[in-house]
């Protein structure tokens, strides 16, 4: 390296300290990267230490000293040293020295880092895919061979995953290197250490972020996010808890103000969760439980208590096992049959058919069940009944014929004209979900009710089963047709 | 020293070509971060897309405005026929309902709009409303939670049906009028996934363009249909489809559309069949809004009373006096209780609860 080059490498750093405008660097850099070639000795910016920092400013400028050089020749009649002929003139000037082909090649070692493409999967966000760089999938696997190396040895726990954070406090507890790498790896993680609903890893993760070092000290410092990847990571954890349903608490709160403050941005999600959470908790007026049994008899009864509206609903269930001699498969029935249902059954008339139909879909949160219904044509002439004794009611046309005190009043009164079940489209009267949801398993469904209700097994059923329940959401249950031409019939004759 | 002035006035003068050439770099640096960030209010359109929306061709737009002349004429002076004939509505009664909307007939099932994330390249969900045998909307499809690799989606799977929007004569926006009304009644039948009720409204200036008023309706799955009613005060603001710390009341005056989401964590087919949707008046109903307005106001504190008062959308017992009726809940309104236990059981009887089950939650 020659005298001259050792100069502008140092009035260069001299230059990037002072921060001086990276446009300044851009007029400077290719000078001496053409000097620097002429030694011989080709500079690698990028390998030097100190310049380490101001890497992107080099490599800006280097980009933008093409890019004007480009431009350059388009226009700007009125500037001497900028002209076409001059800067021929360089270029000749250039070629006499010879070597322009290392030139070349400096310039292209010069430029950014292209993105690393890996085919595992990276736990970062890709929102900008330049942000993930050799530096940050580093850290990311060395995050990812502390999970993995305690997963093997102590099992996926909940223990094991607090004691992986622990042991990164332990051995960055200095600079906290990589905290971002390792929360990310670890938000990924938690499917497999089977703690994405628990607040107390949530808790344990929070804080491989150093204490005290990211409080913002103004208000500008708030407003601007100060330590952004660190705040969009805090931000993006507090997403994922949201989405899984996890509510943080005061203690996760004081956690997150010694580490970002009370203001940032983080502070401010947390905060929001903190109000609106708890307020939608138990909205649902069918609730779910929050943690749904693994066993499908159990989800099978939670799902029929959902779904029957009346309170009196007996639910069984049964084995197949136990049913028939020789079942076709072993699975269990679980059936919702109330008494009211029960007559109805009763009160059907044996010869018109009952249909079994399904599977329809179900859902108790992500749990997915598909339900099988035994059903009868609506009982049009009941249905009709009461919505003329709606329209009479209507009509006020007793506005003179009250009960007063004096007068007793008659229970069945009260009693209301048609059970729950007497729908307009049908009249519903079992519901059964079965382990397996074959056609076989619904046939030993009926042949179990045929026991309580000795008047089914006179009577037709037919079998409407889908193959798919993908399909059934193309068909909605009964057909309230007749009733309405009916309807229809009437008011036309009434008119007349 | 001449080098350094030397070197400082070519420093100025790079400086301004830069800002004077690469004015169009500089905007794409500009524009990627604001894509990224969250304070940005400019909207380029009413629905919110970063592109523009499709024009209709000249000819077919100067056509069809010929074309449709006569017929908007007449809805025209049948408009202002009925401005001067008609007379105000001014009060509606405690229970007095309007069907607002009602899927008896496949135009106004054809008549909504159906999104799912498929259509914006976000995800993988399918969605259909279709006009079914029942006389009903039926509003089924599938949702998927597959992730689209574009770098910037982090959740998928939404499907949203929305109605569509008023329009007067000669295709101009107008709006409904709800403030009679305090509470919304759907009647329907679902898979047991929740679903999210989202009212929109006519704003003209842009910053409000997103803001949407929803509510979740919970559904029990089965075959029994349902009868839901939820107080319009219960709408929570949101903007993007994000809770807003800030709370606004819902403009009842400028209301434009009514949609349906359904959005839930569970992958797969999702059906909701809808009969109607309604408005109400309620007495019982007299908050304006069920959230505080700012987020930590404090000076919006209830009154103290000795009896716990139940929290908004909290699960409360039924009060004693309305056990008989299954699934009926009031709002512990002192004075409406007491009017009801006077009456005794006379006033029970003509209450609509025979048959169906009426959730006021």
């Amino acid at each position: 390296m020659n005298k001259t080059s050792c100069q502008a490498t140092l009035f260069l750093k001299v230059i990037c300290k002072l921060n001086v405008r990276n446009v300044g660097a851009s007029w400077l850099a290719p000078k001496f990267v053409s000097t620097g070639c002429g030694t011989g000795k080709s500079i690698n910016y990028c390998q030097r230490r100190y310049l380490n920092s101001n890497k992107r400013q080099l490599h800006t400028a280097v980009i933008l000293n093409e890019r004007e050089k480009t431009e350059q020749r388009v226009k700007v009649p009125g500037e001497k040293d900028l002209s076409p002929s001059n800067l021929e003139n360089s270029a000749t000037q250039v070629k006499q020295k010879g070597k322009p082909q290392t030139e070349a090649k400096v310039i292209e070692r010069l430029k950014p880092p292209k993105p690393v493409e890996d085919k595992q999967e990276s736990s970062l966000p890709n929102h900008d895919p330049e942000r993930i760089t050799d530096e940050s999938r580093r850290l990311e696997r060395k995050a990812n061979s502390i999970f993995q190396e305690l997963s093997e040895t102590r099992g996926a726990t909940k223990e094991t995953f607090i004691l992986a954070v622990k042991k990164f406090a332990d051995r960055e507890g200095i600079y906290w290197r990589g905290a971002v790498e390792f929360i990310y790896a670890g938000m990924k993680e938690m499917q497999t250490f089977g703690v994405v609903k628990d607040l107390d890893a949530y808790k344990a993760l929070i804080q491989a972020f150093p204490e005290g070092k990211m409080i913002p000290r103004n208000a500008w410092q708030v407003e601007f996010m100060h330590y952004p990847r660190h705040q969009q990571c805090g931000i993006d954890m507090l997403e994922q808890m949201e989405h899984n349903g996890v509510i943080p608490d005061e203690a996760f709160g004081v956690l997150l103000k010694n580490r970002f403050g009370r203001e940032a941005h983080v502070t401010r999600k947390y905060r929001r969760m903190l109000y609106w959470l708890p307020k939608f908790k138990n909205i649902n007026p069918y609730p779910i439980p929050m943690e749904l049994p693994v066993d499908p008899r159990q989800l099978a009864l939670i799902a029929l208590r959902r779904m029957s509206v009346d309170r009196e609903t007996q639910y069984t269930i049964h084995e197949t096992t136990e049913l028939e001699a020789e079942p076709e498969e072993e699975t269990f029935i679980a059936s919702a049959q109330s008494p009211t249902q029960q007559r109805l059954i009763q009160e059907h008339n044996m010869e018109q058919p009952l249909f079994v139909e399904g599977p329809y879909p179900v859902y108790l949160r992500e749990v997915r069940q598909n339900y099988f219904l035994l059903r009868a044509e609506p009982n049009i002439n009941a249905l009709m009944k009461k919505k003329q004794l709606e329209k009479e009611e209507e009509a006020d046309e007793n506005l003179f014929e009250w009960t007063n005190f004096f007068e007793d009043e008659k229970s069945s009164e009260l009693r209301p004209l048609l059970s729950v079940h007497e729908q307009d489209d049908s009249t519903i009267l079992a519901l059964a979900i079965t382990g397996t949801s074959t056609k076989s398993s619904v046939v030993s469904w009926v042949r179990c009710l045929e026991t309580i209700n000795p008047r089914l097994s006179q009577t037709p059923v037919l079998f409407k089963i889908m193959s798919s329940s993908d399909s059934a959401s193309l068909d909605v249950i009964g057909d309230n047709r007749p009733f309405w031409e009916l309807q229809k019939n009437t008011e036309k004759i009434s008119d007349i | 020293m001449a080098c350094m002035s030397y070197s400082r006035l070519l420093a100025t003068r790079s400086s301004n070509r830069l800002l004077s050439k690469s004015l169009q770099d500089l905007g794409c640096v500009i524009a990627k971060r604001y894509e990224k960030s969250t304070s940005v209010f400019f909207e380029k359109n009413k629905k919110g897309l970063e592109r523009d929306l499709k024009r209709r061709p000249l000819r077919q737009a100067l056509k069809m405005t010929f074309q449709n002349f006569g017929p908007e004429l007449k809805l025209f002076y049948n408009e202002q026929k009925e401005a001067f004939s008609r007379f105000p509505m001014l009060s509606v009664d405690h229970g007095n309902y309007e069907v607002i909307y009602s899927f008896n007939d496949p135009e106004s099932v054809k008549s909504w709009a159906v999104t799912a994330d498929r259509d914006n390249e976000g995800g993988k969900s399918t969605a259909n409303f279709t006009f079914s045998k029942n006389r009903t909307g039926l509003f089924h499809g599938y949702l998927s939670k597959e992730v689209p690799k574009d770098g910037k989606t982090k959740y998928a799977g939404y499907a949203n049906i929305t109605s569509p929007k008023p329009r007067k004569s000669f295709g101009r926006d107008t709006q409904m009028d709800w403030s009679l009304f305090n509470c919304m009644l759907l009647r329907l039948r679902g898979d047991g996934r929740p679903y999210m009720i989202v009212i929109g409204c006519n704003f003209y200036y842009d910053i409000n363009w997103l803001n949407r008023w929803s509510y979740p309706v919970f559904t029990r799955g089965g075959p029994y249909w349902q009868h839901v009613k939820i107080p319009l005060s219960k709408f929570f603001t949101t903007h993007h489809g994000r809770i807003q710390d800030k709370q606004e009341f819902l403009p009842l005056k400028i209301v434009n559309s009514v949609g349906i989401t359904a959005a839930d964590s569970a992958e797969g087919p999702f059906s909701l069949e809808i009969d109607s949707i309604a408005l109400m008046n309620d007495i019982n109903v007299t908050d304006k809004h069920a959230y505080e307005m700012e987020l930590g106001e404090k000076s919006r504190q209830p009154a103290k009373t000795s009896v716990r008062q139940p929290c908004y959308g909290e699960l409360v017992p039924p009060p004693n006096e309305l056990c008989g009726i299954p699934g009926l809940r009031l709002v512990p309104d002192q004075e409406i209780r007491s009017y009801i236990k006077d009456l005794g059981p006379a006033a029970l009887k003509s209450s609509p609860t025979e048959a169906i089950n009426i959730e006021h939650f």
